[in-house]
């Protein structure tokens, strides 16, 4: 076993450090997805700290998750790979939906390497957090219109233990932090099932979306002119945003780590239309008005990337 | 032992067996140990000639696997998600978007009055955690309005989640305290 | 030939509560299984444990198998999550790929690292293998060529039959006595 721990050593000291800030995602979201952990963490965003606990299982069936919230009311989400249920006791309702495929992290080399166009992976080396040792890897964006992360990584299992979202000079926007932290031991049923019963809530089911065309020759008849370097348009969809509101045009563009989306919708139908900038954490928004059709940009980019998008879109094709 | 039970064996392996032998040589399986180690061994035969012989062999090793099961069959299907909720006995109504739910869990969460001091006193902060406000983009003030959480429930399907994998969206819609408001789900 | 596949049959004989049918499924795969874990862990005594434990995971919701995939990759990646949990459990790393159930069929079991075996396994799998080898390069050219087509090439009973141009019978009984002269050499090694 000895001899085996120095190779793997020795091997691991020649490996390059962008090579070696791949490897650590990958294992990352491998063990994010594969493992089963059990902890209770901190979420930091814009002055409030909420503090939550996640149980996560694999096991013949799939992956299994149990999110719920330790401050304030018992908000839960239940998911496995086909549905995912939202538990509001506060307004003592239950949404159920269709899981989506969590949208992996991108870990074909492939997706990595377009990614580092515009973004520098870096394996920043050891620290410690929540009592484990530690790799950090920062993700940092090369211009000011994205958004970066800073991940603390577990050495042994490469759990994640930390993420800052940060912006382009590293200030942490956004935090997930575990404080406490099991890993690999195994999860019961009873910890899986929501602590209340839902007796008497309202429930109702989220009705899918509309065609999800993702070929930009499904016309919008709306174009953005003005992405950042790198995005491209990943999806398409012509869809109710809200019963009673119409259809909403919704083009989501990626550079394969940030998102933004862009809703297309007829101003007269909203009563409380977005004007100027928003956002909540990472999440920024802007909305104005273009010829009579309300324009919102939506994304974890900075304020100034969803208004520069927003600005752009106009009438036409998307051939430039 | 006949050569025809062995032979038999021989073709269960290659997964020839017409389903009437089948049965007839499962019954002799669970009442012939003898015929079981034959089988193991084989089995042994093609994982060697596939190289896929462990470093340890214990052929004894599926007896002790059958000696651990549970005395009871397999469960008929495990407990689906969230099966402790009592569901209702109508069928689920269908709501226009997630966000029929979520309007009334993000409803302007982020107050004007700054948050009080426990909120952030902890040794976070000393991490150089910050607010929005204070990222170095000429932008006068970053807040929530009200209808900003139905496009922002809406988006967070799409993002990418490097961390927390799909969990993060819903970290964003849990961490949220809730505020009954007069804009009650679904009536727009 | 069945229909369905022995596997699917046997995991349908299980849900109904026969467990010989599930012996029968541990015998086919105990090898693979316990390889794959071996290559986890690195330890016999461990990888065996978690070989068992994963089949009991398996037995225990197996009426939650679906039939949408073989059970062998069902039961494949129930191994390798039992293997990672295991590590992770006892502050191992996992390694950093999975293995591709196409590429354990090809892996040759070399990793190039010294790796801690007792000696007597070690030992007894040498000896199986060159026994079985030494044995089929004894046996007899029809008995050879059928038991060669049928595992290395995962040629069909029929097609052998084609190919060696002799009714589905005797490819039957050749490949069955080619098995049954092996295992005579192969007997006293185990017993």
């Amino acid at each position: 076993m000895r001899c085996l721990l120095i190779v793997l050593l020795a091997a691991s000291t020649q490996v390059v450090a962008g090579d070696s800030a791949r490897q650590w995602l990958d294992d990352m979201s491998g063990a994010l997805q594969n493992l089963n952990y059990d902890g209770t963490f901190v979420y930091l965003h814009d002055d409030h700290m909420e503090a939550m606990r996640i149980i996560h299982r694999v096991d013949e069936v799939g992956q299994r998750e149990r999110l719920l919230s330790l401050s304030g009311s018992a908000r839960e989400v239940l998911r496995d790979d086909r549905t995912v249920t939202c538990i509001l006791p506060d307004n003592k309702s239950v949404m159920v939906g269709q899981s989506r495929p969590s949208q992996p992290f991108p870990q074909l080399p492939k997706d990595l390497d377009s990614i580092s166009r515009y973004y520098l992976l870096e394996d920043v080396g050891d620290d410690r957090m929540t009592g484990f040792p530690a790799r950090v890897i920062a993700i940092t964006p090369r211009d000011r219109y994205r958004y970066g992360y800073r991940f603390w990584v577990d050495k042994d299992s490469a759990m994640l233990l930390k993420s800052d979202l940060t912006t382009v000079d590293g200030k942490p926007i956004e935090q997930v932090m575990f404080t406490r932290l099991s890993i690999g031991a195994d999860i019961s049923e009873d910890d899986l099932q929501p602590s209340m019963s839902g007796d008497g809530y309202e429930w109702s089911r989220q009705m899918d979306g509309g065609k999800q065309a993702r070929s930009p020759d499904s016309s919008p008849g709306w174009v953005v002119r003005r992405l950042p370097d790198g995005f491209n348009l990943t999806h398409y969809q012509h869809r109710p945003m809200r019963k009673g509101r119409g259809d909403a045009q919704h083009m989501v563009f990626s550079d394969g780590l940030a998102t933004v989306s862009v809703y297309i919708e007829d101003a007269d139908k909203i009563r409380d239309p977005l004007s100027g900038l928003s956002g909540m954490g990472a999440m920024n928004a802007y909305g104005t008005v273009i010829e009579g059709y309300q324009v919102t940009v939506v994304g974890e980019v900075p304020p100034a990337t969803v208004e520069m998008v927003a600005g752009s879109v106009s009438r036409g094709a998307q051939d430039d | 032992m006949k050569d025809s039970i062995k032979e038999q064996l021989s073709v269960l392996l290659d997964d020839e067996l017409d389903e009437a032998e089948q049965a007839l040589l499962l019954r002799q399986l669970s009442r012939n140990p003898e015929l079981c180690s034959r089988l193991s061994r084989y089995q042994l035969i093609s994982d060697a000639m596939h190289d896929n012989l462990p470093r340890c062999v214990d052929p004894a090793f599926h007896t002790r696997v059958t000696a651990a099961l549970p005395a009871q069959g397999p469960a008929r299907a495990a407990a689906p998600v969230a099966s402790r909720l009592l569901r209702p006995a109508a069928g689920l109504a269908l709501a226009a978007s997630v966000a029929v739910v979520a309007v009334v869990s993000l409803q302007n969460v982020r107050e004007q009055s700054p948050a009080s001091p426990q909120a952030v006193a902890s040794a976070h902060t000393a991490d150089g955690y910050i607010r929005a406000q204070d990222t170095p983009v000429p932008v006068a003030s970053v807040h929530t309005a009200p209808g900003l959480d139905i496009y922002l429930v809406n988006h967070n399907e799409y993002a990418v989640n490097p961390g927390m994998q799909g969990m993060l969206p819903y970290v964003r819609i849990v961490g949220k305290e809730t505020q009954l408001s007069g804009d009650a789900a679904g009536s727009e | 030939m069945g229909e369905r596949s022995i596997d699917q049959a046997l995991v349908e004989r299980v849900q109904q509560g026969d467990k010989q049918a599930f012996d029968v499924l541990v015998l086919k795969y105990q090898n693979k299984i316990i390889q794959l874990a071996y290559r986890y862990v690195h330890d016999h005594e461990e990888a065996m444990d978690v070989a068992q434990e994963a089949f009991i995971k398996a037995y225990k919701s197996l009426g939650n198998f679906r039939g949408d995939s073989a059970f062998f990759t069902w039961i494949y990646r129930i191994a390798i999550n039992t293997a990672k949990n295991h590590l992770v459990s006892s502050a191992r790393r996992p390694p950093r790929t999975d293995l591709d159930a196409r590429d354990a069929e090809q892996y040759d079991g070399a990793t190039g690292l010294r790796e801690y075996a007792t000696p007597e396994h070690e030992l007894l799998r040498d000896e199986l293998k060159e026994t079985i080898a030494g044995a089929i390069s004894e046996l007899p050219d029809d008995l050879r060529t059928a038991i060669t087509l049928r595992e290395l090439e995962g040629m069909s009973y029929e097609e052998i039959a084609q190919a060696m141009d002799c009714p589905i019978g005797t490819v039957r009984s050749r490949i069955f006595r080619a098995r049954d002269a092996i295992d005579m050499k192969l007997k006293p090694l185990l017993d």
